[in-house]
């Protein structure tokens, strides 16, 4: 470039439906992540009066955690529509789209029963049996979150993934 | 400790299988033709997905190369909907296919 107005031309604008995913994206990330991490530690400071806020911070970072992860899928689904078409490879993409969908799922049925958890007086036995259910879905949701953010990743730094709008590819 | 042991046991199983059953849904040919059946169209992107008689499933986008027939005459793309067999020519670039000809067969 020898001059700003060139460079100026060949700038594109970040005002496109397809950068609305990666927006979003990394809210149910950081809400899954930090949530589990919350609600494990809630579980760990139980009979600590000190630390009761931990369970409804984690409840409250899990159903934002869900909402999250479904604005993540529906903004998903706009991006594919402008970028599938110039992807190296749509397998990935489709992968990414199943895997997080199965994802957004999880995370909502895994808030909704901590919530029911902790609205609902249970049994002893009960109780255990929802709460072990919680921490083994939630370390799924973990590991299936590692996953989908690397396929998603992938679709970036390997396929150039809505880095440039397709017109100038 | 144990009952932490059982639980991550139990958390990988599980992440394990529901990956296994959501596999890619989404296959690669190598370049030539294939008699399959629309099984997708999304007319708004110009995008179907065929199965093919041997199985495999194919995402493809229509590209202003791409042939449209039906009886050796041009057709339109809200012919293709969901059961309609095709005979479908594609190349390959990279790991997509691009379809050069789709041929609506007449059952």
């Amino acid at each position: 470039m020898t001059d700003a107005g060139t460079a100026d031309a060949v700038l594109v604008t970040l005002w496109r439906i397809e950068l609305l995913h990666p927006a979003l994206v990394h809210f149910p990330v950081a809400l899954t992540l930090v949530g589990a991490a919350f609600w494990f530690c809630a579980l760990a400071a139980r009979g600590r009066p000190a630390l009761a806020w931990l369970a409804p911070a984690a409840a409250a970072l899990m159903t934002l955690a869900a909402l999250s992860a479904w604005a993540a899928v529906i903004s998903g689904g706009w991006a594919d529509a402008v970028v599938g078409r110039h992807l190296y490879d749509p397998r990935v993409v489709e992968t990414h789209e199943n895997r997080a969908t199965l994802l957004a799922w999880l995370l909502s049925v895994t808030a909704a029963l901590n919530l029911l958890l902790r609205r609902v007086s249970a049994g002893a036995t009960l109780r255990r049996a929802g709460l072990a259910a919680v921490a083994a879905l939630l370390l799924v949701c973990c590991g299936l979150l590692a996953h989908v953010g690397h396929l998603g990743a992938s679709l970036v730094y390997q396929q150039g993934a809505a880095v440039t709008p397709p017109e100038i590819h | 400790m144990q009952g932490m042991q059982k639980l991550l046991t139990a958390a990988v199983m599980s992440l394990s299988l529901l990956l296994a059953a959501c596999g890619s849904s989404i296959d690669v040919v190598d370049a030539g033709t294939y008699a399959g059946t629309v099984d997708k169209a999304v007319p708004d992107e110009q995008e179907i997905y065929v199965t093919l008689d041997n199985g495999k499933r194919l995402e493809l986008y229509f590209t202003e190369q791409t042939q449209l027939m039906r009886d050796d005459k041009p057709a339109q793309f809200a012919e293709l909907s969901e059961g309609t067999p095709v005979s479908v020519t594609v190349s390959r670039e990279g790991n997509a296919n691009k379809p050069q000809k789709v041929e609506i067969r007449t059952r």
